[in-house]
């Protein structure tokens, strides 16, 4: 995972430095905005095409990667409309996993992230952005704020509230699953 | 099957009511979260990978080279490597659609663009606005750098559609882009009747970009029939005298992928022999059409080099 506030680049840093850095982030992000597994090395070919046609027009209002966020924002939603308009009648993340047992090779890793992604998807696109951003790939309050168009504090407030969300949910489902996850 | 142990952790934090467990709650879910975005990582190859895609997207995207054997289509954004990625081998036609389906599109849309500047539609929603986050506003438009003149690929160029307003300023002039301008620099005087015609045509320009890349999602998607389908549709909304060589070439390409080589075959001909200086023709030729003897016969009638 990339560190929090990794490479400081100046406004004026190079695609390829953007690449190198942030490649990494824009495939994540793209993955937990629910972009199918299958779709995922065209959708972030599809964000860093746009990272190169906008680059030189970038005025650093932004950070690196609330800007980098945005575009694979978009072009997630492009992707979830387009399988929308066209019947694609699989479920948006195809992670999303059932309660029966899985395979016995399921690493921990792989649990959890389908554990997540479950919990995501009840979520709104707000409120799964906000988990993204500040639980996942960590992006700083004003980042964030900056994302969804509302104040540093309230970034704080609602974080709380999607881990308390999370562990109410997690009681549930427990509760429906007898006692396992 | 013994459940991890992180998660076994948090589920039982996640029963613990008490102040502590909060903490403790918060701790296991940081845990997990870490874990899921180590699993949520790409494979290291495909940085390296997408990184050559976007090379030869660029390059063949700026030259306007017809055919560059190595453009990639991504600019539709979907099912590129699903094909491989599902283990479903449809043979080389589907590969020349997904090689070629972008430039194609680029040439469509760059005579669209051409006719009526400035007025390209998308279905696709253009990331342009990006930068558009709150109190971010939208990066101003880059001036159209000069197209093909920079040895770089990744250097600034005209780079790609989805066909919106910045991609559009940005765009790439095809050849065939540039027979139009007189008729859109006469807009501001034409009369009533004519500034119809050009709306018409604005529309017909839109419906052909719009069926062309969902006959194009549709093949390479595997749904060869929907593909068609779209292609059908256009045919009854919009004369085939707008832009017809790119919406045949498109059907060849996709009759190629529903495995019609014969129809293919005939269309592909029809097309060369029409326009045999046509753009298209290394498409064609390394389409299943390519195979046919009447296709080679021809190869030699052309002035496009063939590599």
């Amino acid at each position: 995972m990339a560190p929090r506030g990794a490479a400081n680049l100046s406004v004026h840093a190079t695609f390829e430095e953007l690449y190198h850095d942030h490649f990494d982030f824009t495939f994540r992000t793209l993955r937990h905005l629910g972009v199918p597994p299958a779709a995922l090395p065209d959708a972030v070919q599809d964000v860093w095409l746009a990272v190169h046609r906008q680059l030189s027009g970038f005025e650093g209002r932004s950070s690196h990667r609330t800007w980098l966020f945005s575009i694979a924002r978009n072009t997630a939603r492009n992707i979830h409309r387009w399988r929308r308009q066209h019947d694609h009648t699989m479920p948006l993340s195809e992670d999303l996993p059932d309660h029966c047992p899985g395979p016995e090779q399921l690493r921990a890793g792989r649990e959890a992230l389908l554990l997540v992604q479950e919990y995501m998807a009840t979520l709104d696109e707000e409120r799964r952005v906000l988990f993204i951003s500040q639980l996942l790939e960590h992006l700083n309050a004003a980042e964030s704020a900056q994302l969804l168009g509302i104040d540093t504090a309230s970034v704080y407030h609602r974080v709380r509230d999607l881990r308390r969300g999370f562990k109410r949910w997690l009681v549930s489902r427990q509760g429906k699953d007898g006692g396992e996850l | 099957m013994a459940r991890p142990d992180l998660l076994v952790e948090l589920d039982r934090a996640a029963l613990d009511e008490s102040e502590a467990g909060e903490a403790e709650f918060d701790a296991a879910l940081d845990r997990v979260l870490a874990q899921v975005g180590a699993e949520a990582a790409p494979e290291p190859e495909l940085r390296g990978v997408v990184h050559e895609r976007l090379r030869h997207s660029l390059a063949a995207g700026a030259a306007g080279v017809a055919g560059s054997a190595n453009t990639l289509d991504n600019l539709t954004g979907l099912a590129g490597l699903a094909h491989a990625a599902s283990g479903v081998r449809r043979g080389a036609s589907t590969g020349v659609w997904a090689r070629y389906g972008s430039k194609l599109i680029i040439l469509a849309a760059g005579v669209a663009i051409g006719f009526v500047w400035g007025r390209a539609p998308s279905w696709q929603d253009e990331p342009a606005r990006s930068d558009q986050t709150a109190g971010v506003p939208a990066a101003a438009a880059p001036a159209p750098p000069p197209a093909g003149d920079s040895e770089d690929p990744l250097a600034p160029a005209a780079s790609a559609p989805p066909l919106a307003p910045e991609a559009t300023a940005r765009m790439a002039v095809a050849p065939a882009a540039r027979r139009p301008a007189t008729r859109a620099h006469a807009l501001p005087r034409a009369r009533p009747r004519a500034a119809q015609d050009t709306t018409e045509n604005a529309e017909s320009l839109r419906l052909v970009l719009e069926q062309l890349r969902k006959a194009q999602l549709f093949s390479r998607a595997g749904e060869h029939r929907r593909a068609l389908a779209a292609l059908d549709e256009l045919d009854a909304r919009v004369p085939l005298s707008v832009l017809q060589d790119e919406r045949e070439v498109a059907r060849t390409l996709t009759l190629c992928d529903a495995g019609h080589e014969q129809a293919a075959t005939e269309l592909a001909a029809r097309i060369i022999q029409r326009t045999p200086d046509s753009a298209y023709a290394l498409s064609l030729r390394e389409s299943c059409a390519g195979r046919s003897e009447l296709l080679e016969q021809m190869r030699g009638r052309t002035s496009n080099p063939v590599p």
